[in-house]
């Protein structure tokens, strides 16, 4: 099997296709502690893409509640029963990922097969604590017990699995953007990419018979919007954008800046080797042990760096920029206190100041002689 | 006379423990043995098969192969084909009976790891217009429905279109014509589309967006929720933007089946491809822990398949592949057999 180099696990690993990264790569950054998981995100990506016929119980988009929560139920720890554990020395990994794994006789790559109930329960365990809070904890200054709630969408990996395992070569990565998409004419219904996504996020369609995922919203990155699960976050947690592939990381490229040259934000299960883009800002308030399983190593860097934003000036611009546009942005600058940036076209499409500016208005309204007051 | 009770019970104690260690040795020593699958061949077709090749053994397991000639299938040529409505007409009796021995397709990933399906029976008839193939194989749960993780049970026939060409799935260049059958699909033909009602009859959606504007636009209110929908607006624009599948002319998708039977051409792993314009045609029925199906291609001259098939000194060969739905067999994950030798009558 042909190897490539994987700069999440800081090692070269097998993959059975060769071939050049493509020209840059649709990526994604989620900031957990900001999430309050509304489902909007998931509502937008539902309403659009997945409201038809055999498509019920598929969530392109969903948001669960860790440690207890997971669509399609176990998918995580499905995963982590039957893969040997990550072993880690520093950022490189030693212990094999998914495409390595010869020990069966399934040919690599492992995953196992999730059953129709376990799409029927988006919901499980949401809200719900790590452990049983104990009385009178609420009137202490710490809470022990915690939870976070985790948004996922497909992860248009740098080694995607599901492209791997199609014996029709029906799925494909995009040279253009790396978006990773389903042929919707070719899929014969094999399953075999709804089996080898870790991440389970390839879908099959009952009434289509063929298999579908997240399509990355192209038809909206190619007139260059964000996606609608990144457009219609509420809580702007989400920023939408593309990692230089082909050239150096660029520092004014915030995708770049915030992944790159940082590292604030972490690649999801990056032992199973598949190269996921969608990259998370460790919750603050969650043990680490936890967040390393998920997140490789790096969490307890990027919890001291997130803690010392309000110093850091340049991280905290890109931070600014997130949910600040319908447009993908591609370059942007911090001038003093304010955040800037511009599109593919280098239009300015966000002007962000760090402090949001305070209005005072007067008790007493002189123009039109009524005193305001803030009763109905 | 008096008995000693005493005595007696310790003598059935002492007689009674080397009699029960012995059982319980015998019945691990039973246990720990591996399986074995013994194959008896009943029926008169069978051997009448038999016959015409002493040598097979249709009792094969895995990786074994018959010693002697592989066993021929004889397309026996008949006045009328009979109508592939009805897989059991006695018409079949006039076409021997071959036993063809499968195993697991371990060539190319994805692989099937063990067979649960060992053997099936082929016979084949022609007419002037067309030909046909009944197969039947054993298969004690049958599979007609899909959902994630849940399969269908298929068989395809496979033909050369050139010498030489690989039997499995043909090669570059070397083209090879398919015939695949689907119990899934029978199910849509005899019972209607299977919607998601058939697979979960209390599902409910509140809202299919296309139910409500197409309410509006084509101008019938109408209750997506029941299967009739999709066979009355699948082709409308309207439903078909939330149709992908539909809407991208996928033949799996396909919302009006009329075959159960797809034709395919293939030339290498993964490159099957839909025929559009076929003649095939075919019904599956399951019976008594069989499934019985019969497959029929019409001979048109101008047809490449049919060219190969009806071509002077032409060595016909076959090749078949069964899926047994409920083992998770699907795509390469199939039982099939190498090129065996098929005589035109």
């Amino acid at each position: 099997m042909p190897k490539r180099g994987n700069w999440q696990i800081g090692r070269q690993q097998e993959y059975p296709y060769e071939g050049a990264p493509p020209k840059r790569q649709v990526a994604y950054i989620f900031d957990t502690n900001k999430c309050i998981g509304c489902q909007t995100c998931t509502v937008a990506c539902k309403t659009c893409w997945t409201s038809g016929k055999g498509e019920e119980t598929i969530f392109w988009n969903n948001v669960e509640t860790k440690p207890y929560g997971g669509y399609p139920v176990g998918w995580d720890l499905n995963l982590l029963r039957e893969h040997p554990p990550a072993r880690w020395q520093g950022k490189q990994l030693y212990s094999i990922t998914i495409f390595e794994n010869k020990s069966g006789a399934e040919t690599p790559p492992s995953g196992h097969r999730p059953k129709s109930e376990d799409y029927a329960h988006p919901n499980l365990g949401e809200d719900d604590i790590a452990g049983m809070a104990e009385l009178g904890n609420h009137f202490g200054p710490d809470h022990p017990m915690w939870m976070f709630y985790m948004a996922r969408i497909c992860n248009h990996c740098d080694n995607p699995a599901c492209v791997a395992a199609c014996p029709r070569k029906a799925i494909y990565k995009r040279p253009e953007d790396g978006i990773v998409l389903v042929d919707q004419e070719r899929c014969r219904g094999y399953q075999e990419c709804v089996k080898a996504c870790p991440y389970k996020k390839v879908f099959y369609n009952i009434v289509s018979r063929a298999s579908q995922k997240c399509i990355g919203c192209y038809p909206r990155v190619e007139q260059g919007l964000v996606a609608l699960c990144v457009e219609s976050c509420i809580g702007k947690i989400r920023m939408h954008g593309f990692l230089s592939t082909q050239e150096p990381p660029r520092e004014d490229n915030p995708l770049d800046y915030i992944v790159k040259f940082r590292k604030l934000a972490l690649p999801i299960y990056p032992q199973f080797g598949t190269g996921p883009n969608v990259f998370y800002i460790p919750p603050l308030h969650v043990p680490d042990g936890f967040l390393d399983m998920i997140f490789g190593p790096g969490v307890e860097e990027a919890k001291k760096m997130y803690r010392n934003l309000k110093n850091d000036p340049l991280l905290l611009g890109a931070l600014m920029l997130f949910g600040a546009s319908p447009q993908i942005i591609t370059r942007y600058a911090v001038e003093g206190e304010v955040a800037i940036g511009w599109n593919d076209k280098n239009e300015e499409v966000a002007r962000v100041p760090f402090v949001e500016p305070v209005y005072e208005r007067p008790h007493f309204d002189k123009d039109r002689e009524v005193y305001r007051h803030n009763t109905a | 006379m008096t008995r000693n009770n005493n005595t007696l019970q310790i003598g059935w104690l002492v007689a009674g423990i080397p009699i029960t260690v012995a059982a319980m040795l015998t019945v691990l020593f039973l246990a720990s043995r591996r399986p074995t699958v013994v194959f008896v061949p009943t029926g008169s077709q069978v051997e009448i098969a038999a016959d015409s090749n002493p040598n097979m053994d249709s009792g094969l397991g895995i990786g074994a192969q018959p010693a002697g000639p592989p066993p021929e299938v004889k397309v026996v040529r008949v006045p009328a084909l009979p109508s592939s409505d009805d897989p059991f007409v006695v018409d079949w009796d006039k076409s021997p009976a071959v036993e063809l021995p499968l195993q697991p397709q371990q060539t190319a990933p994805p692989m099937l790891d063990s067979a649960t399906v060992f053997n099936v029976r082929v016979q084949a008839l022609r007419d002037e217009k067309r030909i046909a193939w009944r197969l039947s194989w054993a298969d004690d749960t049958p599979s007609s429905n899909v959902e994630v993780s849940q399969f269908s049970d298929q068989v395809a026939i496979q033909l050369p279109l050139v010498d030489n060409a690989p039997f499995l799935m043909g090669g570059k260049g070397q083209p090879v014509r398919l015939m695949q059958w689907k119990a899934l699909w029978q199910k849509d033909i005899d019972e209607g589309f299977q919607d998601v009602k058939a697979l979960y009859p209390n599902a409910w959606c509140d809202l299919y967006w296309f139910d409500q504007i197409g309410a509006t636009k084509i101008g019938s209110p109408s209750d997506s929720n029941t299967p009739e929908f999709i066979a009355k607006f699948a082709n409308e624009d309207i439903a078909r933007q939330w149709l992908i599948g539909v809407s991208a002319g996928n033949p799996m998708s396909e919302q009006h089946r009329v075959q159960p039977v797809e034709e395919l051409a293939a030339e290498g792993f993964g490159t099957a491809t839909h025929v559009p314009t076929t003649t095939c045609a075919g019904r599956g029925v399951w019976r008594e822990g069989r499934w019985t199906v019969v497959i029929e291609h019409g001979l048109d001259p101008t047809d490449p398949l049919t060219a190969r098939l009806l071509g002077s000194n032409v060595q016909n060969q076959i090749s078949l592949a069964v899926w047994d739905g409920s083992s998770g067999n699907t795509g390469g994950r199939k039982h099939w057999c190498p090129w065996m030798p098929m005589k035109m009558q």
